[in-house]
Formats: structure tokens, C-alpha cells, sequence
């Protein structure tokens, strides 16, 4: 959430709560909302690092400080954006269940597999019926979409692994 | 870029032998006929020559009212050799039906003496008749020949038959000829003033014939003499194939306009299949012009082969074709084949030829190469007027499917309904003849050589052969080209009968339509002939409406066998097959 | 109840110039009335081979294909033509319509064959061709349409005589997203009319459109998946770093 803060901050400085409200707008629903506590745990923290600068304004509330960007908040800020995020990502939560519960003699690699199929088919026709229903943001069709593509991938990896251990078992 | 064109043109015939079978066969036979129309006539040159050199022939041979006009025109100068003047009489023979005329020349002659071909010599109490006339009246040696003499019946025995270079076939010559001693002559008409004179003439520059004739012929009152020069009587000779010769032309014209018609069916199928093959052409880089002279010359080249073999069937075919005509010669006739004949049987077909894949193939080229890459086959034309037409009709739903399919190829539905139909007209010409010939009286002789209806039948035949042959193949082409749609239709519930119905009965249709063209179109065509040929209009029959009714019928029938075969073979491919067809 | 579509050791091999190639290797399958299935697989599997035997395109080198629990391998072409008609609606990857025919001529086809008359048929396709959004097309040429255009056509034909199964052959595969959504909301909509459907597919979002998803591998069932009515989701990120 840091670079996302630097980055509502890049045009003008601003309060904590409109920085919370600008992310409001921008996510809408797709953003669980952010407490307080959470905004102002930040801002201190990205303060701390020196990124960002925060001033007191003539005001009562102890909280009701401005912030804006530092020289090196400014710089941390173009270093990411010009920074793609990364491609690879050779983590995956079902792979790892599979590898384990298969050495462990947990159960049949097959079942799995399918188990984890069903889930996926599943969750494509949520997905579909979830872009089928009105009222979203054009953001939340476009993350739906990906959601969707990434799912169709996976199947595709479960079919590859499932035809590599149906050629590992073969040879007998 | 020449070099590429050939070569591609080459793998295109290569890759459908059939269709290149086809052409072949159809521009052989239109060459074919071209070469026979040129030869036939000219097959008779030699024997010709032969019969005159035999007969000691009169390089001038007049005809003159009186002794003394004939012994005028010996006398004229420029004469190498002159004979004493023959003298002719009319005479009747009698026979079943009525009585001919005949002439009968007084012998002896030392020019233009007639040539012995069977019996014996001339004696004093009998007759030699002229071959044909004797062939024609069926009378044979060693009968009696009955005269009507003015003294009242005369009975001669035939002695023998003999030819004369001066005399052409009978009937065609009208009044047949015979040969008697001069006493004979006198017993059959005493009257010397019903004689009519003959003065033959051998000059010492035979070239020097047609102006001894002119001035022959000016020294007598107009009107009263025939003077007839050497080429006279050898053209008169060959004009006797000249029926022949009439009919073999028609034919050519007919064979060049199914060729044109069913060449431009099979270039035009092979276009549409290879659309994709011709936008991954052009996309390399040939013009649209450049694909139209692919096509273009694959069928000159199929044209080549095919003027060749039909100029070697013709050679050999002219001199059987005109053996009958040379009845009056002597010897059989001899191949008047020269190159000139095959140049000019060559320049109509080949024109027909590239000229019907140009016209074919002229849409296909035309689209975009990226159309034809992405399109695959060419889809039918736009729908036509007659096909939207056909769409209301309330017709079977199998045939109005099929019918809508042909009609979408408007092109070729109409060239196939061409070809029936004049295919069809040459029937109708020969059912005409037929009828012509079997009005004549009985026992009369006939005008028509007895070849000439022989010579019709085995064309009609051929034509008919060809074009059958075509039915097949367009039919088969039109299989290859619905095979994904067939399994469609299939997919959707047709039965392979209906898939079969459809087919048969389209192509039907298409027929009928051309057959009954082809009536209206056959009686114009023997008409025109018959007048050409120089028959009078009162003998010219028609044939009757119940023989004209059967050429629609035949033509449905042949028709439904011809495409039977290909919707057989449509019902057989499997339907999942066919889906999957590209 | 009998399964309307029923296949038992269903086995094809086929024999293409010296290589015999087995497509399937016994396959037992049973769709019960009404169901919406999809048979998926990478291509190869054999699907579409498993689908034109039970349309009864195709004949089986072994095994039995039944419908409404009678055996159809072994009918004749003309017998199975009449009972595509009624029964079964075929829906391509490619549309396969006729080019001659406009759209309304194409969907009248099927109404044209069982006997209905010629008014009554154009009718009836006219109306199809408007409940499935293209009514103004009705005289176009296939040609003229659009791919989504052309597939409502395709649906349309294989709908008009209500038939009871409903096959699809990779129905969305030439389509876009939006006319591949529109396609399957359509065949669901058979389903819910009672109809049965069932396609072959190599798209796991088609797949999952239906209500059982039969996996294909080889010649053979591999997998057999029953889904659920769509479960909400929570349209939020996840996994996001709190930092």
C-alpha cells in the first residue's frame, strides 16, 4: 500500500482521511475499507523511511496532519512506477498442497487433481455469472476478466500435470 | 515469368486429369470435324485425274443443239485433237413408280471415252450404263434394260457399267447416262432432229481450256450451248461431296459451341476450387491478368494436343468419308492432307478454347487476394432473379434445394443448358432427315446420297456420347465442390435419397429447359441446312411432334442415368467425414 | 428414467491409408433429460468424434449409442436423417450454413423437412430468428452476417423443431467474447425450456457454463465433474500486502 500512498500524494499533499476517501473512489468495493489506524500506521511508517514529510496545520486534532512527498519519497515513487511488477511467480498454493500430500501418501495424486478441476470450473462459472450481473465499475469487469483467464490457465496446468503423471505411471 | 506461367499451367492439367480428358476429347472431335469439312471435297482430286487421264478427257466438252455447231467449234483454232461429235438422245427406262430419263451417247468416241468398270465391251445390240445411275436404279449386268423408245419398247441387254470424268453421280446429275452403239441410237430414236450434239476437245495447253471455252461458246446464239472446260467437270466431280461437306461444317459449329460451353463449366469449377491456390498467386505476386493466362494456357495447351490427334482422325477418315462420292472415279480416294488444313483446324478451336477459360475465369481472378486466401472456395454467385423465383415455387423441397444450388452458378447452369440443347438440335436435324427421306415415294430414286443420313447418325451419336460423358463429370464436379455442404444437410435431417433427388433432379431440370430450347432450335438448324444444301421447300419434311416430343423426354432420362452415378457417390461419403471437408 | 442419450463401450477407430488412429477406446456415457453437459478435452480427445456418434453422423466400430434407451448404430442413413429432424440439433464450429439460402430460409429448413407447411415454417422461423435478437436479418445472405450473427442463424436452425437434445461442436470457438456469452446464455436457455444439451469443447469457460463437465483424454472419460449453481464471490483484492 506504500507506493499507492506516494503515488495519491504525487500531485498535491493531503490529509490522511482524503488520501482513505481517494482510495475509496478509485476501488470502490473491490477495496475492503481502511480504518483509520491503518492509514495514519502507514503514513507514519513511509515518515519514518523519509519518503514523505508530514506538517502540522493550526488545527485541534492531533491527527489532522498534511503530508507530502519528500525529494526521496519523489524519486522511491518514479523507481516504481518505471518498475514492472514481476512476472514470475513460481509460488503456487495448489502446487505446494499437491507435491506435499502426494510424497506423504495423503491420497491419489488423480483426486487432487480433480478435486482442484472441479474447484476451478467452479469458480469460472461464478465468475461468469458474477460479469453476467449488472452495476460494476468497468475496473471490476476488466479484474472479473482476469480472474477468469488466470482460472482457464490453471486448468491448463492441471491438465499438463495430469498428463505427465499419467505418462510417469505408464512404464509399469 | 513466361517459364512460371507454363509450368503452372502444366501441374493444373496434370491435377485434374478428367476434366483435361474431357476437353481433349470434345476439341478432338470439333478438329476432327473442321479437317474432314476441309478434306472431303478435295479426297477426290486424284481419282479424279486418274478417270480423266483414262478416258482421254475433253479439256473442252460442249454441248450443242446441232452437228454443225459442234463441227464449228472444232474447227475453231487452238485445237490439238478433235473428235467426230457424239450424238445424245432422250430416252425413258421404265421402272416401278414411273419411267427416268436417260441419255444415251453414241459410240464410237476417242475423247472422253467412257471408262469400263465391270461387264464387257460395247457391242452392237446392247448398252453400258453409267456405274452410279446403274447403282441407283439397281439395275445389274446381264439384265435387260427397258427403254421407251419413239418407236415404241426397247429391250437391251446391260452389258456392262462405265465412268466418265465429265459425268458426275447420279441422281445428283440428275439424268443418268448410258452408252450405245450409234446404229443402236438410231433404232431407239430415228428422229435425227431430237438429237442433241457433244463436241470433245483436247487442246495442246491444257491452262489454254477456259478461254477456247469463253470464245466457243460466244461463236454460238446465246442460250443454245453449255461449253464446259476440264476443271468444270473436276470440280463438278468433287461438288459431290459438297452435302457432305455442308454437314460436317454444321456439325463443327455445334461441337466449337459445346466445347465453348462446357470448357468454360469445367475452367470456370476449377477456378472456384482453387480459389485459395489463386489469392496465394497473387499474393506472390501475379497479376489478376497473369492468373487468367495460367488457365488460359493449360486449355491452348490441352487445344494443341487436341488439334493434332483430331487432324489425324480426320486424314484418315476423308477418304472413307468420301469413297461413296467417288463412285464416278476411278480408284479409291486419297488423302488430301496438308498442313494448311491442320492450321485451320487449329486457329477455331484454340480460339474457342482460350476464349472460354479468359470468360470463365474472368470473376474468380477478380477478387482481392486476401479474400481468396481467407474465403477458401468461392462462394456462389449473388442470388438470382430465377433462383429467389424458384424459392417461392412451391417445388419439392429436395429439387427446389438442388435447383437452388444449380441456380446459384447461374453461369453454368446456363452453358449446361446449352449444351443439351444443341446437342438436342442436332437430334432433332437427324429425326428431321429421317422423316424427310422416308416421305419421298417409294421406288424414287433419292436426291440424298445415300452416306449423308449415316454420316448425321454417327455425328448425332458422337455429340450425344460427349456430352453424356460431360453430364457425368460436371455432375461429379458439382459433388466435390457441395461435399461439406452435403454432410450439412445430412447433419440436419436429409435422407440420402433426398440428398440423391436433389442432385439428379436439379440437373434434370436444367436439361428439360435445354431439350425444349433445342426443338425450336433443331427445326431452325435443318431448315437452314436443307435450303443451303439446295433442296426445295415442298420436299422438306419436319419430323412429326410425337418423334419431337421424345428428345425432352430421352434427354430427362439420360440426364437422370448420367447423374445418378455422382448422387450415388454423394450419399456415400460419410457424414462426418464431409464436415470436416475443406 | 432413461437417459435420452446413452453411450455404452462406444469405441472409433479410424483408418487413414495404413495408420489406424483410435479416437475412442470405450466410452460410457449417460445424459439424463434436461441436463446441460460438456464434454472437454485438448484436441484429439476425440470429442468430436464422440459428439457425431451420437448424433449419429457417424457409426461406431464397437459399442452401442442409444437414444431414449433405443439403439441408433445401427439404423439406416435414411432412418437416422428422420430422426435428426426431431430430435437432434447440431450446432458447428464454422456455422456450416447454406450460402445459397438467406436466414430465414435456413432456419425453415428443418421445419420445411418434418412437413410443415411452407407458410407455416416461415412463420415460425421468423419468430425464432426475433427471439434470438436478429429477426431484422431474416433476409440476409449468411455471407452478410457477422460471425455472432451467423451463430444465432446456426442456433436458430438447430432450435426450430424443438428438438430434444441440443449438440454443439464447439459452438463459441469462431466467436468473440460478447457473441460467445450471447450463445451460451441462448443454450442455457434451451436447458431451462427442458431441452437437453450437450457440447464439445476445448474452452474451460464454455465447460463451465454447463452443469456437468466430462473430461476427455485419449479416447477415454479421464474425469467426470458435477458444478454447482454460482457461488457469490467477494469482489475484492486478495492477498494484498498490509503493510
Amino acid at each position: 500500500m506504500r507506493e499507492h500512498f506516494l503515488a495519491l500524494l504525487a500531485r498535491e499533499r493531503g490529509y490522511g482521511y482524503e488520501l482513505g476517501q481517494a482510495l475509496q473512489q478509485e476501488f470502490g468495493e473491490l477495496l475492503p475499507a481502511l480504518n483509520a489506524g491503518q492509514i495514519y500506521s502507514t503514513l507514519a511508517r513511509l515518515e519514518r523511511d523519509g519518503l514523505v514529510v508530514g506538517h502540522s496545520v493550526a488545527g485541534d486534532s492531533r491527527r489532522k496532519r498534511v503530508y507530502e512527498l519528500t525529494e526521496a519519497g519523489r524519486a522511491a515513487l518514479a523507481r516504481w512506477v518505471e518498475t514492472p511488477v514481476p512476472g514470475t511467480r513460481l509460488k503456487d498454493e495448489f502446487f505446494m498442497k499437491l507435491v506435499v500430500v502426494v510424497s506423504a501418501g495423503l491420497a491419489e495424486p488423480q483426486a487432487v487433481v480433480e478435486r482442484q478441476r472441479r474447484e476451478y470450473l467452479q469458480s469460472l462459472r461464478d465468475l461468469d455469472a458474477l460479469l453476467a450481473a449488472n452495476g460494476k465499475s468497468a475496473a471490476a469487469e476488466l479484474l472479473v476478466e482476469g480472474a477468469v483467464l488466470h482460472a482457464k490457465a490453471d486448468l491448463e496446468w492441471l491438465d499438463l500435470i495430469e498428463q505427465r503423471l499419467t505418462v510417469r505411471e505408464e512404464p509399469r | 515469368m513466361t517459364a512460371t506461367l507454363v509450368r503452372l499451367a502444366f501441374a493444373g492439367i496434370r491435377s485434374r486429369a478428367l476434366a483435361s480428358v474431357l476437353t481433349i476429347l470434345l476439341s478432338s472431335a470439333a478438329a476432327a470435324t473442321i479437317v474432314l469439312a476441309l478434306e472431303v471435297g478435295a479426297t477426290a482430286r486424284d481419282p479424279w485425274q486418274r478417270t480423266f487421264t483414262a478416258a482421254n478427257g475433253a479439256h473442252v466438252l460442249a454441248n450443242v443443239p446441232t452437228q454443225a455447231d459442234a463441227r464449228a467449234i472444232a474447227a475453231l483454232p487452238g485445237v490439238a485433237e478433235r473428235d467426230e461429235p457424239v450424238p445424245i438422245a432422250v430416252a425413258r427406262v421404265a421402272r416401278r413408280g414411273g419411267t427416268e430419263r436417260l441419255l444415251l451417247a453414241g459410240l464410237p468416241a476417242r475423247i472422253n471415252v467412257p471408262v469400263r468398270t465391270s461387264g464387257s465391251a460395247l457391242r452392237e445390240d446392247g448398252v453400258v450404263l453409267e456405274r452410279s445411275f446403274a447403282e441407283a436404279l439397281g439395275l445389274a449386268v446381264g439384265t435387260p434394260l427397258r427403254l421407251a423408245g419413239a418407236g415404241g419398247p426397247i429391250e437391251l441387254p446391260i452389258l456392262g457399267t462405265a465412268i466418265s470424268p465429265s459425268q458426275p453421280r447420279f441422281p445428283r446429275s440428275n439424268t443418268g447416262l448410258a452408252w450405245v452403239r450409234r446404229a443402236t441410237l438410231e433404232r431407239i430414236e430415228p428422229d435425227h432432229s431430237r438429237w442433241h450434239w457433244t463436241q470433245a476437245i483436247r487442246l495442246a495447253n491444257a491452262a489454254a481450256a477456259p478461254a477456247f471455252a469463253a470464245r466457243a461458246a460466244a461463236s454460238l446464239p446465246a442460250g443454245t450451248a453449255s461449253v464446259a472446260t476440264w476443271e468444270d467437270q473436276r470440280e463438278e466431280a468433287l461438288r459431290d461431296a459438297q452435302p457432305i461437306g455442308i454437314i460436317l461444317t454444321t456439325y463443327t459449329i455445334l461441337l466449337l459451341v459445346v466445347v465453348f460451353a462446357v470448357v468454360a463449366i469445367l475452367v470456370g469449377a476449377r477456378a472456384s476450387a482453387q480459389h485459395r491456390e489463386i489469392g496465394l498467386l497473387k499474393a506472390v505476386g501475379l497479376t489478376p491478368r497473369q492468373v487468367s493466362a495460367v488457365f488460359a494456357l493449360e486449355s491452348a495447351a490441352l487445344g494443341l494436343i487436341s488439334v493434332v490427334i483430331g487432324f489425324a482422325i480426320g486424314a484418315l477418315l476423308a477418304p472413307r468419308l468420301a469413297a461413296p462420292s467417288a463412285e464416278t472415279l476411278l480408284g479409291p480416294p486419297t488423302t488430301a492432307a496438308s498442313p494448311w488444313h491442320l492450321l485451320l483446324a487449329g486457329i477455331p478451336v484454340l480460339l474457342v478454347l482460350i476464349g472460354s477459360a479468359r470468360s470463365s475465369t474472368r470473376r474468380a481472378t477478380r477478387y482481392s487476394a486476401l479474400q481468396a486466401i481467407q474465403a477458401g472456395t468461392a462462394a456462389p454467385g449473388p442470388r438470382s432473379r430465377l433462383a429467389r423465383a424458384v424459392a417461392r415455387a412451391p417445388l419439392l423441397l429436395a429439387l427446389a434445394l438442388g435447383l437452388k444450388d444449380l441456380l446459384a452458378r447461374r453461369h453454368r447452369a446456363l452453358r449446361l443448358a446449352v449444351a443439351i440443347g444443341v446437342t438436342g438440335a442436332a437430334i432433332v436435324v437427324a429425326l428431321s432427315m429421317n422423316a424427310t427421306l422416308d416421305a419421298q415415294a417409294t421406288g424414287a430414286v433419292s436426291d440424298v446420297p445415300d452416306e449423308l443420313p449415316v454420316l448425321v447418325y454417327t455425328l448425332d451419336a458422337v455429340l450425344l456420347l460427349i456430352t453424356a460423358t460431360t453430364l457425368v463429370a460436371i455432375a461429379l464436379l458439382s459433388v466435390r465442390e457441395r461435399v461439406r455442404e452435403l454432410g450439412v444437410l445430412k447433419a440436419i435431417g436429409l435422407t440420402p435419397g433426398q440428398i440423391a433427388s436433389s442432385l439428379v433432379g436439379a440437373h434434370a431440370a436444367v436439361a428439360l429447359l435445354g431439350a425444349l430450347a433445342s426443338i425450336p432450335l433443331g427445326i431452325g438448324l435443318y431448315v437452314t441446312v436443307y435450303a443451303i444444301a439446295g433442296g426445295s421447300g415442298a420436299d422438306r419434311v419436319i419430323a412429326p411432334w410425337w418423334w419431337l416430343a421424345l428428345v425432352p423426354v430421352a434427354t430427362v432420362l439420360i440426364v437422370i442415368a448420367a447423374t445418378s452415378l455422382p448422387a450415388r457417390l454423394a450419399t456415400r461419403i460419410p457424414t462426418a467425414d464431409a464436415l470436416r471437408y475443406e | 428414467m432413461t437417459p435420452v442419450l446413452e453411450a455404452r463401450s462406444l469405441a472409433k477407430t479410424y483408418d487413414t491409408g495404413g495408420a489406424k488412429v483410435m479416437a475412442l477406446r470405450g466410452v460410457d456415457l449417460a445424459i439424463a433429460r434436461g441436463e446441460f453437459v460438456a464434454i472437454m478435452g485438448p484436441s484429439g480427445c476425440g470429442k468430436s468424434t464422440l459428439l457425431n456418434l451420437l448424433a449419429g453422423l457417424d457409426r461406431p466400430t464397437a459399442g452401442e449409442v442409444r437414444l431414449d434407451g433405443e439403439r441408433i448404430d445401427r439404423l439406416s442413413e435414411t432412418d437416422l436423417a428422420r430422426l435428426r429432424r426431431r430430435h437432434i440439433g447440431f450446432v458447428f464450429q464454422f456455422f456450416n450454413l447454406m450460402p445459397t439460402l438467406s436466414a430465414v430460409e435456413n432456419v425453415e429448413l428443418p421445419l420445411l423437412l418434418v412437413g410443415r407447411r411452407r407458410r407455416d415454417a416461415r412463420r415460425s422461423a421468423n419468430e425464432l430468428l426475433r427471439e434470438l435478437g436478429i429477426g431484422d436479418k431474416h433476409a440476409a445472405a449468411p455471407v452478410q452476417l457477422s460471425g455472432g450473427q451467423q451463430q444465432r442463424v446456426a442456433l436458430a436452425r438447430a432450435l426450430a423443431n424443438t428438438p430434444d437434445i441440443v449438440l454443439g461442436d464447439e459452438p463459441t470457438g469462431n466467436l468473440d467474447s460478447a457473441a460467445s456469452r450471447e450463445v451460451l446464455g441462448l443454450l442455457r436457455g434451451a436447458r431451462d425450456r427442458g431441452q437437453t444439451v450437450l457440447l464439445a469443447t476445448h474452452d474451460a469457460r464454455v465447460a463451465a457454463a454447463a452443469d456437468r463437465v466430462i473430461t476427455l483424454r485419449d479416447g477415454l472419460v479421464s474425469d467426470e465433474t458435477k458444478l454447482q449453481a454460482a457461488r457469490p464471490v467477494a469482489l475484492a483484492f486478495e492477498r494484498f500486502e498490509r503493510t
